[in-house]
């Protein structure tokens, strides 16, 4: 399901700005957006410029972050004044007057600084210390674009002047050095600084002492010294906290205030100023949300809080947050890996998780394979998407492992409820194709639905998946089917009416539409063709039309191949590990099972989300929403 | 079947474009009111002249932009008809050269600080990629710097903001769009299958190829960079020409001299410079011919479409030049002789 949407608006004074942040942006999901390009084409509004006062205190608070982060207990609330005045008093006494600490926390940037340089060099062997043996040659560490290491690699790598040592390539940059004659330096320095290199300097000492050996080693026992730095920091921070009066807790509580503040004001960039003097922020909010914020803003006389419709937001169309039950929520990771619905659209995620677990479990049904499927569900739910995926279909496996009366692949075990895959071939697969024809009318369905909503009447009616093409899919599916399973044959004129006319409206659907002014205005104007071409064109689509609801429709065949197929597989596991024969190696039955359930879970998954995605999201799905993101959520990771 | 009705639709688009005797009957017209007349009338250009009234044409702006929006038009043809994503994804990254053309075109009116006559809307129709470029916040840019800023979010913003710096030519920037065209289109070929590959590398290849030649050359002669600094101005590919010969030409002293282009410099291209007349002119020579020998033995749709895209955009060019050599009152021979046409019975 989409939830609601309401379009809101907050007002107030501009100077009371920071508690309206603090109070209502930052405690309730919101997505702002800027309010700027909202308003600036009706009336005469300005933007928040200016410079963030938290910025200073935030920044200088840096180094003392290590020390903060020790303090694990609960982090209540504070004053301005007092905050500011715990943090300068802190600051005083931790960097200013230690002059121990001060120097301490100095040699520990500097060892961060070192280990981050070196560390793009880590997996280069040379020895730092020969770096200082040279005479005839220079050398210059470095980065530069992935781009500009490309053109290097291609024209010049084989230049008998430049030595390029390769570091580490990270997303779009080559870190690296380059070595040359002292007579070409001149040269070579221009030529790399017009690849954009960014020479860096590569420490060969920290604090006086040279570094020695290759960079894997000395990287090794900076980190080992930079954890001892840090522990010592601590204990002789803590120690002199102590005796300035300060606590721990009073510290965390400052900075996490600052903090807290710094993104505040950070959020005036969405705000925008009014000549009244007043600011205005825009966003969006759930009907719930929104619900929650109006009760607690209404009693507040400085904040004027309105709550608009969805369609009331000029420049961007709603975000969309998805909102599904247990059972569902894990699929939403199939329907992003589409695309976030639009939210105008329906939320395809309830109909394929029905849809997935029940083809998953059709083509491998197996009550001993299915609680395993579980099992690593369970185990994996809490790193990887998919093994929230697998508990849930895992069931369905189960269930459809009684349905056919199959156990890790024996079959005299249970009694199949529902038939057995391999004896009743022929059955299973007409009833897949049967789950298939309803699945895809359904899909065409919602097609409409949607079509409906974003007031797009030619796909509701002459799209494939419209109206006429619905009516023409299930006249051909029935009348097909009487005509094989019951030799009743039609009459013509049915025929005629529920299917020639139907598939003659889709393909003529653009000059009918034009007849019936179904077009919308801003659709793209269509280029004029000649008689022939539009024939031949309209044709050509007609031929596509048909073909991919005969081709969609036989494609659900797989659903009952691989419920035979994994019968098959079992079959073939059961009879090599001797099991068929009556004396049944146990190491071969498990090592057959682990074979095929990784083979069928894998290859049966992707089938079916193949089906999803190309079959049925095809017919109704376009994806192209945007997330809800709250304001709230943002700033963590700013 | 897709790719066949794709084709016949290549094809029926293509026998609109303007032959040989076409472009003789234009040149032979007096005055540039004529001339809109003519090119109204030719069936690749209609689409375009819907509601300009003919006083408006007479003007020169509007003709010419009016005629580079028949190039746009004919490239949503191309994407409204493809059905392959691989197809529309080289139509659109070969494409791209239009809008970078674009964004070309405004930060050279940012840096000089003089529209041209141009307006932000002149361009808006010509943005067609899926960044959004915002040509309003662009054309009101007061510096470069801003400029470069006011990209932030398209794909041009890495590029540009990697050289952008208060010592960066022009040229810099713009060699860095190219670069960063060329290779995104020639990234495209990787999904598609193999003989459809050699043809697209062929093209595209050749085209790389040619322009790193050319802009080589340019350098030497006219701008008298040193050869340390060229790299950086290089597309990263090669594709006939081997990395050390590229080596040779951009080191090599004697390089204004033209002749050096034909001594063997730049092998598999020594032919194409040789007759040099001009270096484009050559250079469109060799191109066309690839595209049509490409097309030819190939099956390539992907070729085929971008093979109508280069010429159309090439006729585009021929256009705005004879309209600007009836301007002066040329004659029609000394016209047909700036215009680029592929010479019949070229061996390739």
């Amino acid at each position: 399901m989409i939830e609601k949407m309401k379009y809101v608006n907050i007002a107030g004074y501009v100077s009371d700005i920071d508690r309206v942040i603090e109070e209502y942006i930052s405690q309730y999901d919101i997505q702002l957006e800027p309010a700027y390009a909202e308003f600036s084409e009706i009336s005469r509004v300005g933007t928040f410029g200016e410079p963030n006062p938290y910025a200073k205190r935030f920044t200088a608070a840096h180094p003392l972050v290590p020390l903060i982060n020790t303090y694990s207990g609960e982090v209540s609330s504070t004053q301005k004044e007092n905050a500011e005045k715990v943090l300068d008093k802190s600051l005083e006494f931790l960097i200013h007057q230690s002059a121990e600490i001060k120097k301490a926390i100095e040699y520990r940037e500097n060892l961060a600084k070192t280990i981050e340089i070196m560390s793009h060099f880590e997996d280069v062997v040379f020895n730092v210390e020969d770096l200082s043996d040279f005479f005839n040659i220079e050398y210059r560490f470095g980065k530069m674009p992935e781009t500009s290491f490309k053109q290097f690699e291609i024209y010049l790598h084989t230049d008998s002047q430049i030595l390029f040592v390769e570091g580490e390539h990270s997303k779009d940059t080559a870190w690296g050095a380059y070595f040359t004659p002292k007579t070409q330096i001149e040269k070579i320095d221009t030529l790399f600084t017009s690849l954009y290199f960014e020479v860096v300097d590569f420490p060969t000492e920290i604090d006086g002492s040279p570094l020695g050996g290759t960079p894997k080693e000395i990287l090794k026992s900076l980190r080992e010294e930079y954890d001892g730095v840090q522990r010592h920091i601590i204990g002789a921070e803590t120690e002199t906290l102590d005796k300035a009066g300060v606590s721990l807790r009073e510290l965390a509580e400052a900075y996490h205030f600052i903090k807290e503040m710094y993104y505040c004001h950070e959020c005036r960039k969405y705000a925008c100023k009014t000549t009244g003097n007043h600011f205005i922020f825009v966003g969006w909010m759930t009907k719930s949300e929104a619900k929650k914020l109006e009760a607690a803003a209404s009693p507040d006389k400085d904040v004027v809080f309105v709550c608009g419709d969805e369609n009331d937001f000029a420049t961007a169309s709603p975000p969309t947050k998805l909102k599904n039950n247990a059972l569902a929520r894990p699929f939403e990771f199939f329907v992003r890996m589409y695309g976030v619905p639009s939210y105008t659209e329906i939320d395809p995620t309830a109909f394929v998780a029905f849809t997935y677990s029940l083809f998953f479990g059709m083509m491998y049904g197996d009550v001993g394979q299915g609680l395993a499927l579980i099992l690593i569900g369970f185990t994996f739910a809490k790193k990887y998407a998919l093994g929230k995926i697998m508990r849930v279909v895992g069931v369905s496996s189960a269930f459809f492992g009684f349905m056919y009366g199959s156990v890790f692949g024996f079959e005299n075990f249970l009694r199949p409820v529902w038939l057995n895959p391999r004896a009743d071939t022929m059955a299973l697969i007409k009833y897949t194709i049967c789950f298939g024809v309803l699945v895809l009318i359904v899909a065409m369905f919602f097609n409409m639905r949607n079509a409906y909503r974003q007031n797009d009447r030619i796909r509701l009616y002459l799209s494939a998946n419209g109206a006429f093409g619905a009516l023409f899919y299930v006249a051909a599916v029935l009348f097909a089917g009487l005509t094989l399973l019951f030799s009743i044959t039609m009459p013509a004129v049915a025929i005629i009416i529920f299917a020639v006319i139907p598939i003659l409206a889709v393909a003529f659907k653009e000059p009918i539409a034009e007849k019936l002014k179904l077009k919308k205005e801003e659709l793209e104007e269509h280029p004029k063709e000649g008689l022939g071409m539009f024939l031949f064109v309209t044709l050509m689509e007609l031929i596509e039309t048909l073909l991919s609801f005969f081709t969609n429709t036989l494609s659900f065949v797989r659903v009952g191949g691989f419920a035979v197929c994994h019968a098959g597989l079992m079959y073939v596991v059961l009879l090599l590990s001797g099991a068929e024969a009556g004396r049944p190696n146990i190491i071969g039955i498990i090592l057959g099972n682990a074979f095929v359930m990784g083979l069928e879970g894998l290859v049966v998954g992707i089938q079916v989300l193949r089906l999803e995605f190309y079959e049925l999201f095809s017919r109704y799905y376009t994806g192209g929403g945007r997330e809800f993101v709250p304001y709230k959520d943002l700033k963590k990771d700013i | 079947m897709y790719s066949t009705a794709f084709n016949t639709k290549i094809q029926a688009m293509r026998k609109h474009s303007l032959t040989r005797a076409d472009y003789e009957n234009l040149s032979r017209l007096k005055s540039v009111d004529e001339i809109g007349r003519k090119i109204r009338e030719f069936e690749g250009y209609r689409g375009i002249f819907g509601e300009t009234s003919e006083e408006e044409e007479t003007h020169r702006m509007p003709l010419e932009r009016n005629l580079v929006l028949s190039l746009v038009l004919d490239y949503k043809k191309l994407i409204s008809f493809a059905t392959d994503y691989t197809v529309k994804a080289h139509i659109d990254a070969f494409f791209m050269s239009n809008e970078i053309k674009i964004i070309k075109l405004i930060m050279g009116i940012v840096r000089d600080q003089t529209t041209h006559g141009y307006t932000a809307d002149d361009f808006k129709p010509q943005i067609t990629g899926k960044s959004p470029v915002d040509v309003d916040k662009l054309f009101a840019s007061r510096r470069l710097d801003e400029f470069v800023e006011n990209l932030r979010g398209t794909a041009y913003y890495a590029p540009l903001s990697r050289a952008y710096s208060a010592e960066a030519t022009m040229f810099e920037l713009e060699a860095q769009l190219d670069i960063f065209y060329y290779m995104h289109l020639w990234k495209q070929r990787q999904k598609l299958g193999r003989n459809e590959r050699r043809a697209v590398e062929r093209v595209i290849g050749t085209q790389i190829d040619l322009r790193n030649i050319m802009w080589v050359y340019r350098f030497k002669r006219y701008y008298n960079v040193a050869p340390e600094l060229m790299y950086s101005s290089i597309i990263p590919v090669t594709y006939r020409v081997k990395s050390a010969q590229m080596n040779n030409l951009v080191e090599h002293r004697n390089m204004p001299n033209q002749d050096v282009l034909s001594q063997g410099l730049c092998a598999p291209y020594n032919d194409i410079f040789k007759e040099y007349t001009t270096l484009e002119y050559d250079y469109y020579q060799k191109m066309l011919n690839v595209f049509r020998a490409a097309e030819k033995d190939g099956k390539s749709s992907v070729v085929r479409a971008l093979s109508y895209l280069f010429s159309k955009e090439l006729e585009i060019t021929n256009l705005t030049t004879l309209i600007e050599c009836i301007r002066y009152s040329l004659t029609p021979e000394e016209t047909m002789k700036r215009l680029y046409l592929l010479e019949e019975g070229d061996a390739v």
